[in-house]
């Protein structure tokens, strides 16, 4: 026992291995000039996403550099967006499967990719040829390519200059049309809305959701028109706690998220499990049991809501669809 | 157990409170006034007001009580002013110290409160390697001694000031060694402000076991810091253990010092780094004059109560605490490190920091420097001049892993001590040359290559035997191209920073001292700082009038 320590302490050297690998960045990384070692390349000159294909990238660069990959597409002018830090790009950090960064989606179309770097005016390029477009790993509620579903319910104010429809008109978001919502009513926050019951979507699923509230995201893409800030976009879901077939107003869950679109369009993911009790915009006690649970998800509503003394307002959206474990990638 | 032949190890304290009664109440403590006139100039600065005065008085109160002889009760209060303080407005009081010691069945001797604890270079030490320049330089050691570095409890035995509770107890043995003393303690370092931050502890102990037959000392140590869970809702937690064994073997002629042990360390990150390795450390003396060491800590030891130096690096100082036409903040030296004491740490650093490459790179964390190994020398020949004394050291260190390329970066230190006394009049002079290289086997990579010559000369003349005069000068000064390393909080490079480095500061000081009674000191001075950082010149004038008093 006497010499217990000195035995333990011996021991515990004796059990270290040390890591002798330099430590720290690569000084020739750091410090060493910057050439391009291997000029940009793509997997395949052509690729089909709709059938699951995935291109990549690859170039080799002397010294360890930020890169960014950007690739635009031509008739779309779609653009997607890989960056990393990285002596070499390849199929584990330059691998592309058909999304989007800047909306519009990506069509069947050739793209143009090119290669920059941070702190070096060196541009690399080549192109890539889209033979078939991604499928959406997603649930899609409506990406109003035909107006909207005949499955939804809407009710509209009288205003004036009152629309709610289907446009076409560019910027386009996903595929040819989306829905615009827009409007002047005076004397009411509300100036339209649209609900979706799971009946109605599935009559037999409905909406086809997890349990897990931490594994469901609701997406949607939105904008709102330029020169206005005014225009909120208020997703309601309403749950059927008992399961008696109804939601019940006031006791039974109905989560709620406000979104202010920007200018541009945009993509919204939430976690159906960070949605929360809202009232009159502000958050609030649970109405139902507090538990949420998007098995049980009765209705969405989408209210369209603008201050009534602020004028005209107009947001539009596209694509709403439940994602399962991630954010959806259109 | 049955060579033990008691369970009581008979303190000497215990002893002396045994036999010689002391009073039940007695005043202790100290006093200091101080006053400073400074002046700053910089070329260029139209911005900075050129002069700032401060000074100001305390007084340290200290009640030690003795209710009974089994305990000591010692409570300390500070009164302080500073000049120019409204009606009171400038007055502040604060508690310094509150300590319960005592003995329990004369068997256990027992601290609560604050507690000045040490245990070795590996595991407990406050670390100050930059203050060794200091030693040469009387008047400034005095005041980091007597205003830094007594506001935040240094002492000689590098200690750090802690709250907690200790316990030591002692063995005595028939065969074998004959004496075991070993030692308990526990220590809050950090408190979880109701949830807003995770309480942290510190705890371990030590025994060491003394042979009389044999001129041999082993000894063993344990210092573990941990996160409290449950104190906060935070749920990655740090942890540390350092486990060391130290010895001596041999005296006269030769004697044989060692210590060895290995650390564990597990950051709060959510990747749940963790880091281990070891250390040994040997120290030969030969006779009085020889002193040969070897020791070697691996990059990735990490002892957070001996690698913590006792000031703080990053820190900014109080005086001109902007300066320029844009207002920068103005980097603490070693001016500063004297006199202010919130450039000094008082807690423990879980992460080692970014390298300070204005003054150390051989071991700018102390003995405990990660990521060193190699051999220091020290001679003291003896001379046959009456009065002259000379002391010569070497170093010759390298890392042992290396940072951001396989080539290892090298350290060298040459330090020289001569003092000589002639009659009432002393001179000390050091000089001390560190090198630091490294080549780069990639010809875009700038070479590793630092010079970092430090010194100092003395000149004292003792009046009498209350009165004497120092004149000082002290230079330090690192050129080259270093490489700072920028750490994250798991102590991992993560960058690196090459820059050209050139600077030189130089502090002259001329103090003269009265020491009428016996702790106290009335010194009357001026010192000088000028600093000169990349062709940036920065110059500090102060005249002071300091007293100093314990009692």
């Amino acid at each position: 026992m006497r010499h217990l320590f000195f035995t333990l302490t011996l021991l515990s050297i004796w059990s270290c291995q040390r890591d002798l690998d330099p430590a720290g960045p690569q000084l020739t990384d750091l410090y060493g000039n910057f050439r391009v070692l291997e000029p940009l390349t793509q997997s395949a000159p052509e690729i089909d996403f709709s059938t699951g294909q995935q291109a990549h990238f690859t170039a080799r660069l002397s010294i360890l550099a930020d890169w960014q990959i950007q690739i635009t597409g031509r008739t779309s002018g779609a653009v997607k967006r890989i960056i990393g830090r990285s002596r070499t790009i390849d199929i584990t950090n330059a691998r592309w499967a058909g999304e989007t960064t800047d909306f519009p989606t990506f069509r069947e179309e050739a793209c143009d990719v090119r290669l920059t770097f941070t702190g070096h005016t060196d541009t690399l390029r080549t192109a890539i040829t889209i033979t078939g477009i991604r499928i959406l790993d997603a649930t899609v509620l409506d990406d109003f390519e035909n107006g909207l579903r005949p499955e939804w319910t809407s009710f509209v104010q009288t205003g004036a200059d009152m629309k709610f429809v289907g446009v076409s008109t560019p910027p386009l978001a996903e595929g040819a049309q989306y829905y615009r919502m827009g409007g002047t009513v005076g004397w009411d926050w509300l100036k339209g809305l649209l609900g979706l019951t799971a009946s109605a979507f599935n009559s037999t699923n409905g909406f086809g959701l997890s349990a897990d509230a931490g594994s469901v995201y609701f997406n949607g893409i939105f904008r709102q028109k330029a020169g206005l800030n005014n225009g909120i976009v208020l997703l309601r879901f309403r749950e059927d706690d008992n399961g008696d077939g109804v939601h019940t107003d006031g006791g039974e869950d109905m989560w709620a998220i406000e979104i202010r679109p920007g200018i541009n369009w945009s993509l919204e993911s939430i976690k159906y499990i960070d949605l929360v009790t809202l009232v009159n915009g502000l958050p609030a006690g649970a109405l139902g049991n507090g538990v949420h649970e998007p098995q049980k998800l009765f209705q969405i509503d989408v209210l369209f809501l603008a201050n009534p003394t602020s004028g005209y307002a107009e947001c539009d959206m596209d694509l709403l669809a439940f994602s399962r474990n991630e954010p959806m990638k259109p | 157990m049955k060579k033990i032949l008691f369970i009581a190890f008979i303190f000497c304290w215990a002893g002396v409170w045994a036999q010689t009664p002391l009073p039940k109440f007695s005043i202790n403590g100290g006093a200091r006034a101080v006053y400073f006139a400074d002046r700053l100039a910089i070329s260029g600065d139209t911005t900075t007001l050129p002069r700032e005065n401060s000074g100001h008085v305390l007084a340290d109160l200290g009640v030690n009580v003795r209710p009974n002889a089994a305990t000591e009760v010692q409570a300390m209060v500070r009164i302080r002013n500073d000049y120019g303080g409204f009606w009171g407005s400038g007055v502040s009081f604060d508690i310094r110290q509150l300590q319960v010691k005592g003995l329990i069945q004369n068997r256990f001797k027992y601290t609560v409160g604050d507690m000045d604890y040490a245990l070795t270079p590996f595991t407990m030490y406050r670390t100050a390697p930059l203050l060794d320049v200091l030693d040469g330089v009387p008047a400034l050691q005095l005041f980091q001694q007597q205003m830094a570095g007594y506001d935040v409890f240094m002492n000689q035995n590098g200690s750090w000031r802690t709250q907690g509770a200790s316990l030591d107890f002692g063995l005595l043995f028939r065969q074998g060694p004959a004496r075991m003393s070993n030692a308990l303690f526990a220590m809050r370092l950090r408190p979880s402000f109701g949830g807003a931050a995770t309480e942290q502890w510190a705890y371990g102990g030590r025994s060491e076991l003394q042979w009389d037959a044999t001129p041999l000392r082993l000894a063993g140590t344990l210092i573990a810091v941990r996160d409290m869970p449950g104190t906060s809702t935070q749920t990655n937690l740090y942890q540390s253990s350092v486990l060391t064994t130290d010895g001596d073997f041999g005296n006269g002629l030769l004697r044989l010092h060692w210590e060895a042990g290995s650390s564990l360390a597990r950051f709060a990150d959510t990747a749940f780094t963790q880091k281990t390795d070891f250390f040994y450390a040997l120290k030969l003396k030969v006779g009085k004059r020889w002193e040969l060491s070897y020791r070697e800590v691996g990059p990735d030891f990490f002892s957070p109560a001996a690698q913590t130096t006792a000031y703080n690096p990053a820190g900014i100082p109080r005086s001109f605490r902007t300066i320029g036409n844009d207002r920068q903040l103005r980097a603490a030296s070693i001016y500063d490190y004297s006199r202010e004491a919130g450039l000094y740490r008082a807690g423990w650093n879980t992460s080692l920091g970014n390298d300070q490459s204005n003054y150390l790179l051989l071991d700018p964390f102390g003995e405990a420097t990660p990521n060193r190994r190699g051999i220091t020398l020290a001679w003291e020949p003896e001379l046959q001049l009456k009065g002259l004394s000379l002391a010569v050291s070497t170093a010759l260190f390298s890392e042992i892993r290396g940072s951001g390329t396989n080539e290892l970066t090298r350290f060298s230190r040459a330090e020289i001590n001569l003092a000589y006394v002639f009659r009432k009049t002393d001179v000390k002079i050091m000089y001390r040359d560190q090198r630091t290289w490294r080549s780069s086997a990639n010809v875009e990579v700038p070479d590793f290559s630092v010079q970092q010559p430090w010194w100092t000369v003395n000149i004292g003349h003792q009046f009498s035997d209350i009165f004497r005069f120092d004149a000082s000068l002290l230079q330090v000064q690192s050129t080259g191209f270093v490489f700072d390393a920028i750490r994250n909080a798991q102590n991992e490079i993560i960058d690196f920073t090459g820059r050209t480095l050139n600077y030189r500061e130089l502090l002259p000081v001329a103090a003269i001292s009265y020491k009428a009674f016996g702790k106290s000191t009335l010194q009357l001075g001026i010192v000088a700082s000028a600093i000169n950082q990349s062709g940036a010149e920065l110059n500090l004038r102060s005249g002071f009038l300091a007293y100093f008093i314990q009692f």
